[in-house]
């Protein structure tokens, strides 16, 4: 059954939601709410200056919310945590075609 | 053999590098240094280059080599902030700069290395003088940046060291997770290579699966790494990381549930090594059990004990000026069968209740639950005579409180026990494990004095004014020099970050004004124009239209926001909302 667009940007509207409070849970970070993140903006350096060692916190939340795996390249590992929305897709593209293989445990 | 020089345990045709970016043999090395060589300035007295390449560890060597051969010194910089190599590039001594990024200042390596000059390579071995080859800068953990000069006596002279205790010669291919512009990376992942015949990975992998990926296509016999990407590494499937023979650790503390964690999956114990800039590596220990055996010093090192219990090192790897033996920050309790254990810090040892307590104990003794996987305690003023009062956050936030507390009990008295234990998901800590203090007083709330945060600022008289459809609103504020909200982002360069500039200047105008107005739903088209800094005299501004008659629709729950200093423009942005509960 085909999904109505509103559905779909609802769906979207909200991984990116759960994405935003995961930043903000899994890094205690205690000066930001999650709605203060831009869907946009870049996660890491400039906007939220995250570093490094969130980025391995954030892939060690990832995989046990979503049950996604990060790339073996790094190259592209960094695009996936660029924004919100880079990770959005990234957790959209391996839950969404393999919905098995996000259950299989760590 | 020298045991000073580089490159005397590879013939040419052997590998030195491998890699996404291809491999590359001693022959290509000393090639391409001769390259880097050609292009540098001539050496003086002192002369250094600061080297700055995070992306290829074979052009790091390939300059390195090139550096020294020319007759120049290397200097690292502590890390790759732009001020904290603007600062190392401005030293009078340092005569060039050389590196690997999109910067357009400087060498760049890439050109220097893909340029056919025609000239002849370097000859191997390379044996560099008595003198300094390399600075390495540390960012101080309280001050200005420190310099530890270094000699080829004492960085290849420990590296040979390291390969003889790892057991690393030809054939052994090691992959290194940290960068090699730390003493850590540079000695385990650079030189140790270079000077034991083995190969090294270009690249640094970072996340887990790129680790596995390197160390699969390379056939890595060796991963240099750190505890926080052991936990990483604890989570992959057992067998992916099958081809190595040996795990090394350093620059923090292993918890033991990570160190079995890692064991029981991959089957390989971590090898811990302990050291600091100033003394090279003091000892090593293989985390087979838990509890972990004693440390073990390296080879010619000796350890005697100073006063308080500290650890004094006497080392051919000692920085060049040091008194020796050197007497170390370590509080250690020495075994009669030359190992050491480690009890923590002698500078972070406080009085509680007239009891001495170290907390790096303190922070041992929450990492023995197993349930715990990092600790981190403060300690901080206390009133009434007890001297200090020590405050604890440990992770996982799942951890169980009740039991942590007890599990103490056993070890510590009652009274000098956490005031308050916290469970979070992570504890903050730099790139290089360094514990973030001053982002774990910011979890009780404190600044990193102890003094209770107090953000709110005063705005005074607020201007409402309304027309055109729009309601306006006008708040002036002079930022006032020492306000928190400055502290902690970038040390020395006190700015208001973009989050705290909607967080402490727009939302308590707005909430002042608009009642109505609940969390902030979402921001949008938000800039940041220029830096907002202490004194700063400012306007905020914010806009709204004017909803006269019933309740606000989605829509009007919206607000326009700039923020000027005498007219010219630092942020800029819209802010919608939900509703407010009571609204």
């Amino acid at each position: 059954m085909q999904k109505s667009l509103e559905e779909m940007s609802l769906e979207e509207k909200s991984l990116e939601e759960e994405l935003k409070h995961l930043i903000v849970d899994a890094l205690a970070l205690e000066d930001v709410e999650p709605a203060e993140i831009e869907t946009d903006a870049p996660l890491f350096v400039e906007g939220l200056g995250l570093d490094s060692i969130d980025a391995l916190e954030l892939a060690l939340a990832l995989q046990e919310k979503f049950g996604v795996v990060t790339s073996p390249d790094d190259e592209r590992n960094r695009e996936f945590f660029y924004s919100v929305k880079t990770l959005a897709e990234f957790v959209r593209a391996q839950t969404g075609s393999a919905t098995g293989a996000a259950t299989e445990s760590a | 053999m020298s045991e000073q020089g580089l490159l005397d345990r590879h013939p040419l045709g052997e590998p030195v590098a491998f890699g996404g970016a291809g491999a590359k043999t001693a022959g290509d090395l000393l090639r391409d240094a001769a390259r880097v060589a050609r292009a540098l300035p001539e050496p003086s007295r002192g002369s250094h280059v600061l080297l700055v390449a995070n992306a290829d560890r074979y052009a790091m060597a390939a300059a390195w080599v090139g550096i020294l051969a020319r007759g120049h010194a290397v200097a690292l910089p502590p890390n790759l902030r732009r001020e904290s190599i603007f600062a190392v590039q401005s030293r009078p001594e340092t005569v060039a700069l050389l590196h690997d990024t999109d910067s357009g200042a400087g060498l760049r390596l890439a050109d220097l290395l893909e340029r056919a000059d025609g000239g002849p390579p370097l000859a191997a071995p390379f044996v560099p003088g008595p003198g300094v080859i390399a600075t390495v800068f540390t960012s101080g953990t309280t001050g200005p940046m420190l310099a530890a000069p270094k000699t080829a006596a004492q960085l290849y002279g420990e590296a040979r060291a390291l390969a003889r205790t790892f057991g690393i010669g030809p054939g052994d291919r090691v992959v290194g997770s940290v960068p090699p512009v730390h003493i850590y990376g540079l000695l385990f992942t650079l030189l140790l290579p270079l000077v034991s015949g083995a190969a090294f990975a270009r690249e640094t992998p970072h996340h887990a699966e790129s680790i596995a990926h390197c160390v699969a296509e390379g056939g890595a016999t060796l991963l240099v790494t750190v505890p926080v990407q052991l936990r990483a590494l604890a989570g992959l499937r057992a067998g992916s990381l099958a081809a190595l023979r040996s795990v090394v650790s350093s620059a923090g503390p292993l918890p033991d549930p990570v160190a079995r964690a890692f064991r029981e999956r991959h089957g390989l114990a971590v090898r811990e090594v302990f050291g600091s800039t100033e003394t090279g590596g003091i000892a090593h220990r293989e985390r087979c059990t838990e509890p972990p055996p004693a440390w073990r010093p390296f080879e010619g090192v000796c350890v005697t004990l100073a006063e308080g219990d500290r650890l004094a090192v006497d080392s051919p790897h000692l920085e060049a000026g040091l008194p020796r033996p050197f007497v170390t920050g370590d509080v250690v309790e020495l075994l009669p069968d030359g190992g050491f254990r480690h009890l923590g810090r002698a500078d972070g040892i406080v009085k509680i209740g007239g009891r001495r307590i170290s907390i790096e104990a303190m922070e041992e003794g929450l990492r023995r639950r197993p349930d715990v996987a990092d600790a981190a305690v403060i300690a901080v003023p206390a009133e009434a005579g007890r001297g200090h009062q020590l405050l604890a956050a440990v992770s996982p936030a799942d951890c169980d409180l009740a039991a942590v507390r007890l599990a103490l009990l056993e070890r510590f008295e009652p009274s000098t026990l956490p005031r308050r234990l916290v469970a979070v998901p992570a504890i903050p800590r730099e790139e290089n494990g360094k514990l973030q203090r001053a982002r774990v007083f910011r979890l009780f709330g404190l600044d990193e004095k102890g003094r209770p945060i107090a953000r709110a600022l005063d705005f005074g008289e607020v201007e409402v004014a309304r027309g055109d459809g729009a309601i306006r609103v006008r708040a002036e504020i002079r930022l006032p020099a020492g306000w928190d909200a400055f502290e902690g982002h970038f040390e020395g360069h006190p700015v208001l970050a973009g989050a705290l500039q909607i967080k402490e200047l727009v939302l308590p105008v707005a909430r002042r004004v608009f009642p109505d107005l609940g969390d902030v739903r979402a921001l949008g088209r938000v800039k940041f124009t220029s830096r907002i800094v202490p004194e700063d005299a400012l306007t905020i501004s914010l806009e709204r239209s004017d909803v006269s008659d019933g309740e606000a629709r989605a829509s009007e729950r919206r607000l326009r926001f700039d923020i000027h200093r005498h007219g010219e423009l630092c942020s800029s942005g819209q802010l919608e909302f939900d509703r407010a509960e009571s609204a």
